[in-house]
């Protein structure tokens, strides 16, 4: 289903993440409709939006869910957690406080998401550099640190946004790809043409898809 | 069906415990709703009554030339208003007409340019049919003064006021005359009503509910919010009190903070700071400075007083209109326009509604250097009235969200009983509720619709028992239920793009008519005949 309008070979749920303010709408909207709003509204409870990138040769369409970073909305954004293969975990590298919030939002993960989700931890407004308070080597150890991919972006100037969110693909794409050839030697398992969709959309049964999530 | 005695009974009671002095000081002791806290009997197995209700309403609903008649037997003892609602103007002309019949064009459309989908939006509005909307300008200043000075505890007007109705008292006495002549019987009522001794509520919401006209809005919402005692008399000292109060609420809040705040309330005003600038409204009124800096003020007072709930992103959006309704006042008293600003709504007053909001020169202001005296009370009086909007739905904003969660859980069984197909296409198509509705109540739909359409809208909702714990569930419904020809052809996908961007094009004065007065029918359906229905849907 829900392959009407566009082809894909693989649906991948994302989800963004992060302190308030730190620029994840933007990131989002910079990269779906390369749009970028200075004053945009603030997120309440979860926004949706797609886009589809190719990776070494398939059709990725990624379904990006944008959680609002308030405290108080965590009960509800942390139920999309759930299903999704992905997670861009964000902070602006001008607040240090954003920063520190990451440690918090690492464990919201692991209380929440599955356990194989690839996450990627991004320093927004790169384009602050006289208001710098985390420095790109801070970010870098942090994320090796957690074994999470880093990248420095910018919404503003749209400095790498569309590389932070292709990376992230690419690496579930492989990962996703590798469990495939494994259970297809170990299994009698072997997906279908273009049927090869990872994440469900919602209207299948979430519990049973599960397993078929990368690793 | 006996019920309606039990109705009124309700009613009268409700407005008593609202109108109670110093209800406002005491929060606890907030009216709980009939309908979604206490109501008992189990008819749901049965129910009989609502589902001849549904049916008979959905034949309606395919009949393009229903009759007046018709509505009155399905609801005998329905309050009057319910027989006056726009049926010629029937649900099937609206989405047709006015939905772009592929609306994920339009989703993107409204991104692409903003700026654009606005003018159209406006051109279209011009376009339609407001012949009675002339210019009647300047006469309505001394009919706002002298209204005011019978009403009004607020002294900044008494000069101007004098002086203007000394000048020229004879001409605007008369212009005061022909506009009398020109309202709707109803409406010339209201001004009397107004200024009765002892203002009948119900009455006053019983025309309220179609649409308040902009002269009055303040003073109505200001009544119906509870924040005016009904009694005239009383009302100086009261608002008085309460304006005293805020400024101590004020002083402590800010003097606290300075010095030693907690921990909580440093990351308070620090998210009202961050989310205040960004309100990111279409009209200069909310950018400008002097206001911005009055609505953290306000939220960060409320939060501190209501720890439990703190601050929650999307308050800052529920306070526009009630600084723009409350602002407008004060703007209309101390300016001597000679512009559309003053136009009273004439003949059909709330089918000119939502035009004159949008034409309304207040949400264009550039300073407001003339106000900045007045800002003071109008602080104080935005803050009750937002207080006694957020009274009843303290729960959206508590840790979790409880009271959100359950609205979209009502919604979802109202949704099945009214809307079955679409009930079961979300069904299909995998859309969870909580997806899209939830911004819908924790922002109380301010988000989703045109800022003049939810003015016109609070119009009515201000007139409902629980208007935004309990009435804004069936307004949702019915706002699923006018998109829903458009809907029902989407995917998972295109259904939440859409969902979470409605285009603001597709409304009219009379569409919006068509979906308070839906709510209002399923309202009376399921909550007003105390079945026990709300709780059983």
């Amino acid at each position: 289903m829900a392959r009407s309008d566009d082809e894909y070979d693989y649906l991948f749920k994302i989800v963004l993440i992060g302190d308030s303010g730190v620029g994840k709408s933007n990131l989002l909207s910079r990269f779906t409709r390369n749009e970028f709003n200075l004053e945009s509204k603030s997120t309440i409870g979860v926004e949706f939006a797609t886009k589809s990138v190719q990776t070494e040769g398939k059709t990725i369409k990624a379904q990006i869910w944008d959680t609002a970073g308030q405290e108080r909305y965590r009960a509800i954004t942390s139920a999309y957690y759930r299903g999704a293969v992905g997670a861009l975990l964000v902070y602006d590298i001008s607040k240090k406080e954003s920063f520190i919030g990451v440690e918090k939002w690492l464990k919201e993960l692991r209380d929440h998401a599955d356990s194989n989700i690839v996450i990627m931890l991004v320093g927004n407004k790169s384009d602050l550099k006289h208001l710098r308070a985390v420095s790109t080597d801070e970010g870098r150890e942090f994320a090796e640190k957690h074994s999470l991919s880093f990248i420095e972006t910018s919404a503003l100037d749209a400095t790498n946004v569309e590389q932070a969110f292709t990376q992230l693909l690419t690496e579930i794409y492989r990962i996703v790809h590798k469990k495939a050839l494994t259970s297809e030697k170990n299994s009698s398992f072997k997906p279908a043409l273009g049927e090869s969709v990872v994440v469900r959309d919602p209207a299948e049964d979430k519990g049973a898809r599960k397993k078929k999530c990368c690793s | 069906m006996s019920s309606t005695a039990d109705y009124d009974e309700n009613l009268s009671v409700s407005s008593l415990i609202f109108f109670e002095p110093g209800y406002w000081e005491f929060p606890q002791r907030k009216f709980m709703s009939n309908h979604l806290h206490s109501v008992e009997g189990d008819l749901a197995g049965e129910d009989p009554y609502g589902f001849v209700l549904a049916d008979t309403l959905a034949k309606l609903n395919t009949s393009e030339e229903v009759m007046p008649s018709s509505y009155e037997d399905i609801l005998p003892k329905a309050p009057p208003r319910a027989a006056k609602f726009p049926l010629k103007e029937h649900l099937p002309s609206l989405s047709t007409k006015k939905l772009d019949p592929q609306p994920d064009a339009t989703v993107r459309k409204q991104r692409d340019s903003n700026g654009k989908e606005v003018a159209e939006y406006k051109e279209q509005s011009n376009k339609s049919d407001w012949s009675f909307r002339e210019e009647r300008s300047s006469r309505s200043g001394s009919f706002d003064t002298t209204f005011q000075s019978s009403i009004t505890p607020t002294d900044y007007d008494s000069d101007d006021k004098q002086s203007s109705e000394s000048s020229s008292f004879l001409s605007k006495e008369t212009e005061a005359q022909k506009e009398t002549k020109l309202l709707l019987p109803e409406y010339s009522c209201l001004k009397k009503l107004l200024q009765q001794p002892v203002v009948n509520v119900e009455r006053l919401k019983q025309i309220a509910w179609h649409g308040s006209p902009r002269l009055y809005r303040s003073i109505i919402w200001k009544i119906l919010l509870g924040y005016w005692p009904n009694v005239n008399s009383r009302r100086t000292e009261i608002v008085k009190r309460k304006r005293e109060d805020y400024r101590i609420s004020l002083s402590r809040a800010f003097s606290k903070s300075h010095k030693s705040e907690t921990e909580q309330e440093r990351l308070i005003w620090r998210q009202i700071t961050l989310d205040v600038p960004r309100l990111c409204s279409d009209y200069n009124l909310f950018k400008l400075p002097a206001l911005q800096e009055l609505l953290k003020r306000v939220l960060f007072v409320w939060s501190v007083r209501h720890p439990a709930c703190g601050y929650v992103q999307g308050m800052n959006d529920i306070l526009m209109p009630l600084v723009y309704v409350l602002l407008s006042e004060v703007y209309q008293s101390r300016n001597d326009c000679s512009s559309t600003c003053f136009t009273m709504e004439m003949g059909n007053v709330t089918s000119a509604s939502i035009h004159c909001v949008e034409q309304d020169k207040v949400l264009s202001i550039q300073a407001m250097d003339n106000l900045s005296l007045l800002l003071d009370d109008v602080e104080a009086d935005v803050y009750w009235c937002f207080n006694s909007v957020l009274e009843s739905i303290q729960d959206f904003y508590t840790f979790a969200q409880p009271g959100i969660q359950r609205r979209i859980q009502l919604l979802e069984r109202l949704l099945g009983r009214v809307c079955p197909n679409l009930y079961d296409h979300f069904k299909r198509q995998g859309v969870e509720l909580v997806q899209f509705a939830f911004r819908w109540f924790n922002c109380l739909l301010i988000r989703e619709l045109p800022f003049p359409v939810i003015v016109r809208l609070w119009d009515s909702v201000l007139c409902e028992e629980d208007g935004f714990g309990s009435f804004y569930v069936f307004l949702c419904a019915s706002l699923l239920h006018f998109l829903e020809k458009d809907l029902i052809k989407m995917e998972f996908q295109e259904l939440i793009l859409f969902l979470q961007n409605i285009p603001k094009d597709i409304w009219t004065d009379s569409s919006v008519e068509v979906l308070v007065s839906q709510a209002y029918l399923w309202r009376e359906m399921f909550a007003g005949t105390k079945s026990g229905m709300t709780d059983r849907i």
